[in-house]
């Protein structure tokens, strides 16, 4: 009788395949390394946050001065007072 | 390259930008803390190990600012990185956000868009509609 259970590197190719197509490739937690690699990851990863021309998303944060060791809880309203507002997104490694 | 390569020239960009806008670094998640495959150390020379606790994230902004020389207050995200999710941000990102509360200038994520839009910003904050989103 003939076999016809599937190779196993087809079964593995399959759902490397899924896997792929699903974005678990390009989650966040697999980008640590070298950002020349992760700037080319990110450049195919979906974008999930706010278009042109949207309202900007709220958030709440802390704000720190370092020097003085003061911090305050705000939101992001709290930041738009009629001018333009620069947010840098970031860490420090 | 990590956004600490990006932070002078940001820095650089809020003394140019003056008093036409109010510019705030968001500080999220650490992208290379000691933990991951590849740590990079804060300006001290000592590795980040990624804060678990509030204190802890603020004490990374205290020896960050404190190795830069940085003088700036910060805004600093919850250990959830609310902020940071909420606009698609991590590893480093740049928002210009018009005076209406509209997105005006979404950066690509990483080095490159960062770099980008820091010039679109000095162009768009330039013009007359650095109220309104540009068309």
């Amino acid at each position: 009788m003939t076999d016809r259970r599937p190779p196993v590197c087809s079964i593995v190719a399959a759902l490397l395949a899924v896997l792929a197509a699903t974005g678990l490739r390009s989650q966040p937690a697999d980008r640590e390394g070298c950002f020349a690699d992760c700037t080319a990851d990110l450049r195919g990863s979906v974008d999930l946050g706010p278009r042109q021309g949207t309202p900007a998303p709220p958030f709440a944060a802390i704000r720190f001065d370092p020097l003085t060791g003061e911090r305050r809880a705000l939101e992001l309203g709290s930041l738009l007072d009629g001018r333009p507002l620069i947010l840098a997104f970031g860490s420090f490694t | 390259m990590g956004f600490r390569s990006q932070f002078e020239s940001l820095v650089a960009a809020s003394v140019r930008w003056g008093d036409r806008a109010d510019v705030w670094m968001v500080y999220g998640r650490e992208a290379f803390p000691a933990e991951s495959r590849w740590p990079a150390p804060v300006p001290d020379g000592r590795p980040a190990a990624a804060p678990r606790t509030l204190d802890q994230r603020l004490d990374l902004v205290r020896r960050f600012a404190a190795g830069v020389g940085a003088e700036l207050p910060f805004l600093v995200d919850d250990l959830g990185d609310g902020a940071m999710t909420a606009y698609d941000a991590y590893p480093f990102r740049l928002f210009a956000i018009a005076a209406d509360g509209t997105i005006a200038l979404p950066s690509t994520k990483g080095a490159a868009g960062f770099a980008e839009t820091l010039e679109r910003v000095d162009a768009w904050l330039e013009g007359p509609r650095a109220a309104h989103p540009p068309r």
